[in-house]
């Protein structure tokens, strides 16, 4: 499909804050999220001839969107394995570099920490809970826009998001203080 | 990662479905008041709500993050670098197979060529009379003749 650059642009512009937020919440990191989006929006204009009208197009784009980002965070997952296996191997504490230390009270404008912290309970989370958490907190989508793009039941989503919430607790009450 | 488990107690677990729910209560919600008796005295529910609060707050930070200004520019010169190397690719398969193209046809001429070449050789080799096997030929025959027994006989 040949797209004019004023589409291309006015396509971009209407999609961008969503997109980048949606990797935003996945990736936890500007860089990496504004990488993906660029990425996100290249694979969109790619693919756009094949897009059926059988979808929304923003349920479409935040498909790519979610399936980018978990692409992602697998392919990150398994380079940290091996970075992980490489420092078991070449220090005595290597373990110790992955402990996570933490303020006893968190304050507001200490936002690295409050972001590990995120980070750490959100990779505890299941792939789907953390689709569903990621869309309903960053995006605002509502329960049944999530179920449109994850294709699933808004019943479903709603457990989901239960189960999410709970798991977080879970993660911030098991750290260490 | 190292872990601390928190004590629970019969009480805690009362509010703890309720923590995402009271950060987003009304400041006038009686039950705010009930949970803000309980967070007095307990330190890990404290902790939690805390930790909740401060998550959420983060939340609303990162919604405020836009993408980098460049963005479409950088999409832009992307997607037509993109295009380019696909254009590029294209034009390099397609000069790759009229080049393919003809090498076969001349590989296929200088066979064929050859072929016929061969072909005509060995017509032509079959049709070119072996002077010595003729001379030899007759040379039999006339000898033949001489030696048959009973052939003067006959000739009489």
């Amino acid at each position: 499909m040949d797209l004019s650059e004023k589409e291309i642009t006015d396509f971009i512009n209407k999609f961008r804050n969503k997109v980048f937020r949606t990797c935003l919440g996945f990736v936890q990191n500007a860089d990496d999220a504004n990488d993906l989006t660029q990425d996100v929006f290249l694979s969109v204009f790619e693919s756009l001839g094949s897009f059926r009208n059988e979808a929304q197009l923003s349920t479409w784009v935040y498909r790519i969107a979610v399936n980018k980002s978990l692409n992602h965070l697998r392919k990150k997952r398994t380079r940290n394995i091996y970075q992980n296996l490489e420092t078991l191997f070449s220090k005595e504490d290597g373990y110790e570099t992955h402990q996570y230390t933490h303020n006893p009270l968190i304050e507001q404008e200490n936002r690295q920490e409050v972001s590990k912290m995120l980070k750490y309970a959100l990779e505890k989370l299941s792939e789907n809970q953390r689709i569903a958490f990621t869309l309903s907190k960053y995006d605002d989508l509502t329960n049944s826009e999530i179920a449109g793009i994850m294709g699933i039941s808004v019943a479903a989503v709603e457990s989901l998001m239960h189960r999410a919430k709970m798991n977080l607790q879970k993660s911030l009450q098991s750290l260490r203080y | 990662m190292k872990m601390k488990k928190s004590k629970k107690t019969d009480g805690c677990t009362r509010y703890d479905h309720l923590v995402w729910d009271y950060l987003e209560m009304d400041p006038d919600d009686p039950q705010r008041f009930e949970i803000n008796n309980h967070l007095k005295s307990c330190e890990n529910c404290r902790i939690l709500f805390e930790r909740t609060a401060g998550i959420l707050q983060y939340l609303d930070f990162q919604r405020t993050l836009t993408p980098s200004p460049e963005l479409s520019k950088q999409i832009l010169n992307r997607f037509h670098e993109k295009k380019t190397t696909v254009v590029r690719l294209i034009y390099t398969l397609k000069s790759l197979a009229a080049a393919a193209i003809v090498v076969f046809m001349v590989a296929a001429g200088v066979f064929s060529g050859r072929f016929i070449a061969g072909k005509m050789v060995s017509e032509q080799t079959a049709n070119i009379v072996d002077p010595v096997s003729s001379f030899a030929e007759e040379t039999f025959f006339a000898e033949a003749d001489f030696f048959t027994p009973g052939y003067e006989l006959l000739n009489e």
